[in-house]
């Protein structure tokens, strides 16, 4: 397992990447078919004054200019697609020196030949692409542990950066782990932790989901909680937000409070930042917020003695919170 | 302990009076007003700025009476129900044994489409039925049309005679039935033409996007499309969820205003007075459509033989003194 060190760019690991990061224009929400759909909707900005590239949220169309932070759920219904987003995402990696990283089910020479398109593969000063078959790591049906999960990829990033790597990129093909519901319960845990991880550290990951398999509710409830995520897969997404303690963007209405109510309750149940009775919600993309998600707030925020603060630029949030006379929500303007 | 023709009435005691003059009004609130005062009530007067002009002279400005202004007390009736619910709670929550209210419900006469107030005279009695309340509506002859007065008559329990006689209404009928039988609120005029956007089955999140989208093209204020993207998001969940299918959206906009009917094949909630009433129960349902009454300059519920159509009308705030123009009465 000997690997030679990259070249170090600027000295300092992950500062240059972070400088090159660009700026893309923020959707507003055209989340749904209302035609075109060609601009990635995709909500990326850059902190005034400051080198730290702020993660992006909300869909995307492909998986380039992704930066060290980001983390995407990939749910395609063409396994070639999953495919060629994955070399793309690992490929970019690559060219930023990070190390990359391919785990998927299946034979590890057949996973190899999925990794051939990758520019040199076996380029020295780059490092090999490690290719991990899940089938040696899990039992079918096995229930990922999630501290266990989170402490692997906290000593895999760490060991990529004391090798001269600027971090770890991670393309998974995670079907396999959320069949059952016991599974998906530990796994949209496992996600929002290292969610959490990746915000502050320079560990990317593309989770890719086969949504003929698992089925359209299923990927909803897995992508709602990363941060990146295909077009039309999610009505809203909640994640870590190096902002505020949570980040949220889309749309919360009768058709997705159930799983917003479900997916509230998980994130809220980890460790908070912070943690000073007030629970922080970055919001500033978000599209709809209705009655009943704000009333889901005021619940979960009741439950753990917390306010619940939502940053959000949407006047109707602040006019509910008032009509409904809610005390544990407070919204604010977006800082 | 409750004064005057209220006294020993448990909860809101709901009382009418029609007057032809100005000497009639006056003889009507004047006693009405300094009773409560004397007998130490909180007593509040929400008249019509011409006649609250003649109460204070006659009462003088030292009279202890809260005058509230009418044109921010009976915006909506949703509003107003709300507005009353909160004062009141709050001189009972001081040890007040007793609350007075005379106001002017608004209608055509006054310069306000009466559907929307025929229901609120409908609701207050159960909206407000738990409240020490003594509330006092005096109708002018003079302005209030025949299909106003005919309503009036039936929707309150109480009346004073010309005479200044307290006595039980013996036309007064169940407000749910009456407000139930009413005819349906006239359409807007816009909707004679043809919709900016019609929608056919649409989701929520389909019906916010097109609602938005016409709001923004027609250039009314954000907060104005905002407040009805909120009310349109919640008929169609309730159409979804207690009407039949096919629902249809339909979406006007004028330089004022914007209106969108949700119509289903359904018959329409069992209760007419929906969406008035104080914050429902979450468990029981309703909140959407009491948001709507909220959020709306106006919500017209429409039942006939082919269906159930909520009409939600958004009116951009009037700019300096004009205020936008009112459509056409209902009946």
């Amino acid at each position: 397992m000997s690997r030679r060190a990259p070249p170090l760019l600027d000295g300092v690991a992950g500062l240059s990447l972070r400088s090159r990061r660009e700026t893309r224009g923020w959707g507003t929400g055209s989340r749904g078919g209302n035609g075109g759909g060609a601009a990635p909707n995709v909500c990326r900005e850059r902190r005034e004054g400051t080198v730290v590239a702020v993660r992006a949220s909300g869909s995307i169309e492909t998986a380039r200019s992704l930066g060290p932070h980001d983390h995407v759920c990939w749910v395609y219904d063409d396994h070639a697609e999953f495919l060629a987003a994955m070399v793309e995402f690992l490929a970019e990696g690559r060219a930023s020196h990070q190390r990359v990283q391919y785990i998927a089910r299946g034979d590890r020479a057949v996973l190899h030949g999925h990794v051939d398109g990758l520019d040199g593969v076996d380029d020295t000063a780059r490092g090999p692409v490690l290719v991990l078959s899940l089938d040696e790591v899990y039992q079918p049906g096995e229930t990922v542990g999630p501290d266990a999960q989170v402490a692997a990829y906290r000593a895999a990033t760490e060991r990529a950066l004391a090798d001269g790597f600027t971090g770890l990129r991670v393309a998974a093909e995670a079907t396999p782990l959320v069949r059952t519901p016991a599974q998906r319960a530990a796994f949209v845990r496992y996600e929002h932790m290292i969610d959490r991880y990746m915000v502050a550290h320079p560990f990317s990951a593309l989770c890719g989901y086969d949504r003929l398999e698992l089925g359209h509710e299923t990927v909803a409830e897995i992508a709602c909680i990363h941060p990146l995520g295909r077009p039309e897969v999610a009505p809203f997404q909640l994640f870590a937000s190096e902002r505020a303690d949570l980040g949220l963007v889309g749309e919360v209405d009768c058709s997705s409070i159930d799983l917003f109510r479900r997916t509230l309750a998980d994130v809220m149940a980890g460790p908070r930042r912070g943690d000073q009775g007030e629970v922080t919600i970055d919001a500033r993309h978000l599209t709809f917020l209705d009655h009943r998600g704000l009333a889901a707030l005021e619940e979960e925020a009741g439950r753990h003695f917390a306010t619940i603060v939502l940053r959000t630029p949407l006047s109707t949030s602040q006019r509910l919170v008032e009509l409904l006379e809610l005390g544990a929500v407070r919204v604010e303007a977006p800082v | 302990m409750r004064t005057g023709a209220a006294a020993g009435h448990s909860g809101y005691f709901h009382e009418a009076a029609f007057y032809g003059s100005d000497d009639e009004l006056l003889d009507l609130v004047v006693p009405f007003v300094t009773g409560g005062v004397a007998a130490g009530e909180p007593t509040m007067v929400a008249l019509d700025d011409r006649s609250s002009d003649l109460v204070r002279a006659a009462v003088g400005d030292a009279s202890g009476v809260t005058f509230l202004p009418h044109a921010s007390q009976y915006t909506r009736p949703a509003l107003t129900i709300k507005h009353y619910r909160q004062v009141i709670e709050g001189h009972v929550a001081a040890g007040a044994g007793q609350v007075r209210a005379v106001g002017s419900v608004p209608h055509p006469g006054l310069g306000a489409p009466w559907d929307a107030w025929a229901r609120y005279e409908a609701a207050v009695d159960r909206a407000l039925a738990d409240l020490p309340l003594w509330g006092f509506c005096p109708y002018d002859t003079r302005t209030a049309p025949d299909e106003v007065l005919a309503d009036v008559e039936r929707l309150h329990p109480h009346l004073v005679t010309a005479g200044g006689h307290h006595v039980a209404n013996g036309r007064f009928a169940d407000p749910q039935a009456v407000a139930a039988g009413r005819p349906p609120p006239a359409p807007d005029p816009v909707e004679a033409q043809s919709p900016a956007l019609e929608l056919a089955d649409p989701t929520p999140a389909a019906a916010r996007r097109g609602v938005r989208d016409v709001g923004h093209r027609a250039a009314l204020p954000q907060g104005t499309v905002d407040d009805l993207v909120i009310a349109v998001s919640e008929a169609v969940a309730n159409a979804l969820a207690h009407g039949r299918p096919p629902v249809v959206l339909r979406a006007w906009a004028a330089a004022d205003r914007m209106v969108v009917t949700v119509r289903d094949r359904g018959r329409g909630p069992a209760d007419p007075l929906v969406g008035l009433m104080p914050v429902p129960d979450r468990a029981r349902g309703g909140l959407g459509l009491w948001i709507a009454h909220q959020v709306c300059s106006e919500v017209g519920l429409v039942v006939d033989e082919d269906g159930f159509t909520v009409r939600l009308t958004a009116r951009a705030p009037a700019a300096g003194a004009a205020r936008p123009a009112q459509p056409a009465p209902a009946g």
